[in-house]
């Protein structure tokens, strides 16, 4: 249980609670910009809004992550090649394979450990930024439209800015309708970091699978099929987080809504 | 007749909504300390009016001048009008109190909370200054003991007096009231009539929609009826409510009683 391989099992749920930690303020982030976007009275923006949360939400997460991310990171490397590598003739689609000048490579082959998962890290981060900020775009337009116009229209009535309007009234009352959204976002959030491993990140399933199967003589030291001890212990971390999850978002339920004289308002 | 300065002008007020034109012309003169009652059938043009006034909705034509100061406008290509300075309009807004007919006290706020956003967020006070105030203002209504809860757990009656709370901690130069009593069960509509009674002792301005009669009759200074977004009889409410010249008013009046 103190193998080099272990310690990668038992580093993987610290990383993928830094991962999930790291990733809500940008999917907010994300989510935040879409629906303002989609709110927007420009058209383009307006347009652009629109594009972004019905075609990724529409996008297998899986074929997103294959493509969009493996694509961003090509794409790096792609103008990186271009720009330090003016001399290379070699193509850089020799059939299935990409290859640019040593130079370009994200993060150069020589770069220790570290950088290149970071690296990796960055490229995940940015993939569930995206995907899942497209849905929480979309909770949270549904939950600026659900709020009353009354409430709005007394703000102008007693001389706000329209920045007051939405940083006063709008936003606080936005979160009564955005939180179950938001909530069953994180708790997917959460089952998809196995995702991960198509990026080279390696998660906790993926460790987990790893280290109980069945290992012969040659290395580490032999034991049977052991999957079903790892994943209880898998099962154990999920519903633990599942479990203050709930609480957390309990308590966020009750604090938002408080005064609200709605069947769960918190009078 | 009124030698009071002049706090309030609506003139040739005209609105469409769609193709319907549902003011045909309004126009109002409020002097400091007049209380203005504005009657009508539903659908006259009574609400759309007030909100007007205060560039809820912008009027497609005609002038509105607060306390010496017109509102600045310009003509969109139709030549409907649009606000030009919404800095202006968002200052004379601040100086005109609004109290809903559906109360509208902001349901994420406690009362005292509700009554100190303007003061603060609008007119820059300083907190510990805007929770004096708020605290004497909800004294005035009555309801400064519920200063804590939100406003859910108050019946209607206690959430338009503050309401009214509310608009006048910003000290506004006029008071407009939308059917204040209207959302209310009719044993509570005494208690807020009280509270605007009181205010037109003060010698504030208000201008008041609505359908509360004997109350228009017995407090304001003039009433107007509207009807079918225009003005059909104006006058002391001793002579609209006893004598209306008008057939229209007259039938109006016979139906409420």
């Amino acid at each position: 249980m103190t193998t080099a391989k272990h310690f990668a099992f038992y580093k993987s749920f610290g990383t993928v609670l830094v991962l999930l930690f790291v990733t809500v303020p940008f999917i907010l982030l994300f989510g935040f910009a879409g629906a303002l976007a989609r709110r927007s009275r420009f058209f383009p923006v307006r347009a652009v809004g629109l594009a972004y949360t019905s075609m990724v939400r529409g996008i297998p997460d899986i074929v997103f992550f294959l493509f969009a991310l493996i694509a961003l990171d090509q794409g790096i490397e792609y103008l990186r090649h271009i720009m330090l590598c003016p001399d290379w003739s070699e193509p850089i689609r020799q059939g299935s394979d990409f290859i640019v000048c040593p130079e370009a490579k994200m993060p150069l082959g020589s770069a220790p450990q570290w950088q290149h998962e970071v690296y990796g890290f960055f490229l995940a981060m940015t993939g569930f930024a995206v995907v899942f900020g497209a849905f929480a775009a979309n909770t949270m337009y549904g939950a600026l439209q659900a709020v009353p116009r009354g409430q709005l229209e007394t703000g102008v009535a007693f001389g706000m800015s329209p920045r007051q309007i939405f940083r006063r009234i709008h936003l606080p009352q936005m979160w009564i309708y955005a939180l179950p959204g938001l909530s069953n976002l994180w708790m997917i959030l959460i089952k998809a970091t196995p995702l991960l491993f198509l990026l080279g990140v390696e998660d906790i399933v993926y460790w987990a699978r790893e280290l109980g199967g069945i290992k012969i003589g040659l290395y580490s030291y032999p034991h049977g099929d052991w999957r079903l001890a790892y994943f209880v212990v898998l099962l154990v971390f999920y519903l633990g987080l599942t479990w203050v999850s709930e609480r957390v978002f309990e308590r966020l339920t009750r604090y938002v809504s408080r005064g609200q004289d709605t069947a769960g308002g918190a009078l | 007749m009124n030698d009071k300065p002049i706090a309030l002008i609506a003139d040739n007020i005209h609105k469409s909504f769609g193709g319907l034109e549902v003011l045909k012309g309004v126009s109002l003169r409020a002097h400091e300390g007049d209380v203005i009652s504005i009657i009508g059938s539903s659908g006259s043009g009574k609400s759309t009016f007030l909100r007007c006034i205060n560039f809820l909705e912008t009027p497609d034509e005609g002038r509105i001048v607060l306390d010496g100061e017109e509102v600045i406008v310009r003509k969109d290509r139709r030549g409907r009008l649009l606000g030009a300075d919404a800095k202006q309009i968002q200052r004379l807004r601040s100086q005109l109190g609004f109290v809903f007919q559906n109360f509208n006290l902001w349901s994420h706020m406690n009362v005292l909370q509700n009554v100190m956003e303007g003061p603060v967020q609008v007119l820059g006070r300083d907190k510990a200054q805007a929770r004096n105030e708020a605290m004497e203002t909800l004294e005035q209504v009555g309801i400064a003991q519920k200063a804590d809860v939100y406003p859910a757990q108050l019946s209607g009656g206690q959430q338009q007096r503050v309401a009214i709370a509310r608009a006048l901690a910003m000290h506004p130069k006029v008071l407009l009231f939308d059917e204040p009593t209207s959302a209310l069960d009719p044993e509570l509509v005494g208690e807020v009539l009280r509270v605007i009674r009181k205010l037109a002792d003060a010698g504030r301005t208000m201008i008041v929609v609505t359908h509360e009669m004997g109350f228009a009759r017995e407090v304001s200074s003039k009433t107007i009826f509207l009807h079918e977004g225009r003005v059909e009889e104006e006058g002391p409410p001793a002579e609209v409510f006893g004598n209306p010249k008008s057939e229209r008013c007259r039938a109006f009046l016979a139906s409420t009683l």
